[in-house]
């Protein structure tokens, strides 16, 4: 039902706005450029900014609005002259995996936002606080992926590898994430 | 309390004094914090200059009694190099925002017929919190009189929200801004 409601969105090009299941950000809004079996591809806007792309699983989202305030949105960013856009380069959609192998491909930086492995969780955290990693793909095996990841110091580690069942989204391509990677300290201090 | 209420407030003011970038936590699940340069501080209340995923994102007046933590630039450096490098210096509001009580700041906002965004959150988050984007049409005492425009851009019928409930103003964002370009025209304020 949703999976048919985003290709639906996707075929008429419409700015719809998701709504996210337990997340503390409710709403993803955007273009749907992508739908596959589980997981679909959207690029993103907030507050009338492009904010890269987004894939997250379908099962993440409890509905698909497309309304007035739908329809007001999408007059304003083609107003402001903001037009829509797929990725830089295709991405797979059967799998994490999948996407994960795109972005590697292109040799993209990317966020990668995963539960918590209850074996490494801090006694003290949330055990439904994603982890959040910022970064380019090291290493993509089968089961894991290792990112050399840039901290909030703006300096480059290699953190334990994520488990690609735990991923809970991806992005690419994200104001942040540019202007982060753009201040950071150079990838070859790894 | 108080003393952890004087002690933030402390803690804001070495901030404003210094012009320092600060990362502000605060209570509430929804916007659990704010970035950017603190403008002025009084009893209660906090004007900051903020700012989203290196975005200029206008001025917020907070309570400080919402407040958890301030992170000042010395704990930030990464981030307040990188917004040096980016040129994102403090800048003053458009108006002047005396912010000495919520109602105060709301009559400001009147006199120079400023759109806001008010909001009232809370501890529970989601459909618990209050967001209103409108006109301030009227200060009393206890109430602020908002005529708001709802999310599809048509401005609807004026309500009273207690002062003692909003959490947060919002002035001169860009989001603000540019909503409103798109929104039906403003009807004759009364």
């Amino acid at each position: 039902m949703i999976g048919a409601e985003l290709a639906a969105a996707q075929a008429a090009g419409a700015f719809v706005q998701l709504v996210r299941r337990g997340r503390a950000e409710r709403y993803t809004n955007g273009f749907v450029h992508g739908v596959g079996a589980d997981l679909v591809l959207v690029h993103q806007f907030h507050n009338f900014i492009d904010d890269g792309w987004i894939i997250l699983p379908i099962a993440d989202v409890a509905a698909v609005e497309r309304g007035e305030r739908e329809a007001l949105f999408e007059r304003a960013l083609r107003g402001e002259q903001i037009a829509t856009a797929p990725p830089p380069f295709p991405i797979a959609l059967s799998s994490f995996a999948a996407v994960l192998r795109s972005i590697e491909a292109a040799a993209a930086p990317l966020i990668v936002e995963s539960l918590p492995d209850p074996a490494d969780l801090d006694p003290d955290a949330d055990p439904d606080d994603p982890d959040f990693y910022l970064g380019v793909i090291a290493v993509l095996g089968d089961a894991h992926l290792t990112l050399d990841e840039v901290g909030t110091d703006g300096e480059w580690s290699t953190p334990e590898p994520i488990a690609l069942s735990r991923i809970l989204q991806v992005q690419l391509g994200t104001h942040y994430l540019r202007t982060f990677l753009a201040h950071a300290a150079p990838a070859t201090a790894t | 309390m108080g003393d952890d209420v004087a002690m933030i407030r402390a803690a804001l003011d070495a901030a404003r004094a210094a012009g320092s970038l600060a990362l502000l936590r605060r209570v509430f699940p929804g916007e659990p914090r704010v970035n950017g340069y603190v403008l002025a501080v009084s009893e209660r209340l906090a004007l900051v200059h903020q700012f989203h995923d290196f975005l200029d994102d206008g001025w917020t007046v907070l309570r400080i009694a919402d407040i958890e933590e301030v992170v000042t630039e010395e704990a930030r450096g990464f981030f307040a190099r990188a917004f040096r490098e980016r040129g994102l210096a403090p800048r003053l509001p458009p108006l002047e925002v005396p912010i000495a009580t919520m109602a105060e700041a709301l009559r400001a906002l009147r006199r120079e017929e400023q759109p806001v965004i008010v909001e009232c959150e809370t501890a529970e988050g989601g459909d618990a919190d209050r967001y209103d984007l409108g006109a301030v049409c009227d200060v009393t005492d206890l109430h602020v009189h908002l005529r708001p425009v709802d999310g599809a851009g048509h401005w609807v019928p004026v309500e009273a929200i207690a002062l003692g409930r909003i959490t947060r103003l919002h002035v001169a964002t860009p989001y603000l801004t540019t909503f409103l370009r798109y929104a039906d025209p403003p009807p004759e304020m009364s």
